[in-house]
């Protein structure tokens, strides 16, 4: 091994100081070049910038003598080729071209063709009732459940999609008042039919049939929706050509301190554990306008309400428009509704489950729940009855449908016998004997408060 | 080049003036880590020699500077014509040593 020899220096470091004291700096070509600007040598960079906005401020003050009026242009003499002038009396541009004022932009108007759906698809709180005017409407054509059209007679379908963002809850109406559609078809593109034989049905996404559909969610990967109003409905509500699609108000959490009403207070634990969560609702008439779940889905921050209700549903057919694809993402079911099964007799918890249509109460609402039971295990099953109304004393059948859930041990909110509907408060809570009123203290939102106050009870 | 001082030694530090030695007025090093000023060189700790000034640190004062962070230098100064000058800040780097404390 050979040996190293190491020298141990002592440590002396030099620093040349003659360039680099300040305040006599050494200045590089680079810098002396740059403080030549414009033909001015300034004596330092600083000034260099300052002189430079200075001038820059000057030009642009001057630029803003070019907005008047089309009295107070500039005579030809006046203008050099490019000069560029707006006047305020006519909202028009103006160029000089050498030889005059040339038009060369308007401000009050939008060009042609150059507002495009694409352009417009951020948009999620504002109504599109222009997609439903009568010239881009189809008439007598109705959706088919491959994403196209066929003819229908009375139907309308609108021809451009109306852009929506998924996952989305959009509602429907007409002058302001919630209506019902027939049909909703999601798809990739915006026109429903086909533009040099391309097949439409590949950017097909999804149909939804129902009844009693006034309120639709936007699937994964939904960008445009198309929708069929019958004529029966257009006769009821209004022409399609007024209809307005609107984006549902995002679920809020309400207050620690939020009072539902006199006669229920949600606890102090509120927002719930519910917060987020998706609820899927079945149901009838009751449930079909989605009104209490708007309010419900506001006072629990639910992340969405997909409701499969249906006008005129038995508790047989509550299950008629549901789609178990649609409710993958599904945590609470809330079914509540019986006044249509007339010919239901409330029967007992040891009716064996069934589907038929005058079945007993328990055994359609035991063959809902074990149905649902088979499609998901996870599901956080709620029964509920139905609220009083002075045309239909169902007490019997509710005490039934209290009886099914104490069976499954599952939660059953039972607003017949604790929403204070009764003789005293009907004209409040109810429009026609049956249905509730809309608004600020009327029935839909007294039903929401014991409802939303229940599912606390139970979830937390 | 980045200098380094090392813990435990007697760093020289000599600089080179634009100016004779003897029309300075006031000269000091200053040595900051970590935003913080560690150790300040006057003149009285200076040698002077035609148009250079140089300090040595003592081993203690190496010890003042840790070595997981660099070290930054600054000289300013003034004449006896009354001009104050400040030159760059260095940056410079501490190394450590394996035997702790002062040799003697």
């Amino acid at each position: 091994m050979s040996q190293k020899a190491i020298y141990l220096q002592p440590n002396v470091f030099h620093f040349d100081l003659q360039e680099h004291l300040s305040p006599t700096p050494t200045v590089s070509n680079e810098v002396i070049q740059a403080r030549k600007l414009n033909g001015t040598d300034y004596t330092s960079l600083q000034e260099a910038i300052e002189g430079e906005l200075l001038t820059l401020k000057a030009l642009i003050t001057a630029g803003l003598t070019f907005v008047g009026t089309t009295s107070s242009k500039p005579t030809a003499q006046g203008g050099a080729v490019g000069d560029f002038y707006y006047c305020t009396n006519d909202g028009l541009y103006y160029a000089w071209t050498g030889k005059a004022w040339q038009v060369c932009g308007d401000s009050t108007k939008i060009a042609n063709g150059s507002v495009t759906p694409e352009k417009t698809s951020f948009i999620s709180g504002s109504g599109y009732p222009d997609l439903f005017r009568n010239k881009t409407l189809l008439n007598n054509k109705q959706l088919d459940n491959l994403g196209t059209t066929f003819t229908s007679s009375g139907y309308n379908t609108n021809r451009y999609g109306i852009p929506v963002q998924e996952g989305k809850t959009y509602t429907f109406s007409i002058n302001g008042q919630r209506v019902f559609i027939t049909k909703v078809v999601f798809k990739t593109t915006d026109s429903i039919v086909a533009v040099d034989g391309e097949d439409v049905t590949e950017y097909f996404l999804s149909v939804h049939n129902s009844l009693g559909l006034n309120s639709i969610t936007a699937p994964t990967g939904a960008k445009y929706m198309f929708a069929s109003m019958s004529s029966s409905y257009q006769s009821q509500y209004g022409p399609m050509s007024e209809l307005v699609v609107q984006n549902t108000q995002e679920p809020q959490p309400v207050n620690n301190d939020f009072c539902l009403s006199d006669f229920i207070t949600i606890p102090h634990y509120v927002p719930s554990n519910l917060y987020g969560l998706t609820m899927m609702t079945l149901g009838d008439d009751l449930s079909a306008e989605g009104e209490w779940q708007e309010y419900v889905s506001k006072y629990l921050g639910l992340k969405a309400v997909k409701n499969f209700s249906s006008s005129g549903a038995k508790v047989s057919q509550f299950l008629n428009y549901f789609t178990p694809t649609l409710a993958a993402d599904v945590d609470v079911v809330f079914i509540m509704g019986l006044f249509n099964s007339k010919q239901s007799q409330p029967g007992t918890v040891n009716d064996a489950p069934s589907s038929d249509d005058n079945a007993s109460i328990c055994a359609g609402y035991k063959f809902l729940i074990e149905t649902l039971y088979s499609l998901n295990p996870n599901f956080k099953i709620v029964l509920a009855s139905p609220h009083r109304s002075p045309n239909y004393n169902v007490a019997d059948k509710v005490k039934a449908v209290g009886e099914v859930a104490a069976y499954y041990g599952i939660p059953f909110i039972d607003v017949y016998n604790t929403a204070a509907f009764n003789d005293y408060t009907y004209p409040m809570y109810l429009r026609d004997g049956i249905y509730c009123s809309y608004g600020a203290g009327g029935g839909y939102e007294q039903e929401a408060k014991v409802i939303a106050g229940g599912l606390i009870h139970y979830f937390g | 080049m980045q200098e380094t001082i090392t813990q435990g030694t007697t760093p020289t530090f000599s600089f080179t003036l634009p100016l004779e030695a003897a029309q300075l007025k006031n000269f000091f090093v200053t040595f900051r880590q970590s935003g913080k000023n560690m150790l300040e060189k006057s003149i009285s700790d200076c040698v002077k020699s035609e148009y250079t000034v140089s300090t040595t640190l003592s081993q203690k004062e190496t010890f003042l500077f840790s070595t997981d962070q660099g070290v930054q230098m600054q000289v300013r100064l003034s004449d006896k014509a009354g001009n104050a000058f400040a030159s760059p800040v260095f940056p410079l780097r501490v190394a450590p040593i394996l035997k702790g404390g002062e040799v003697i």
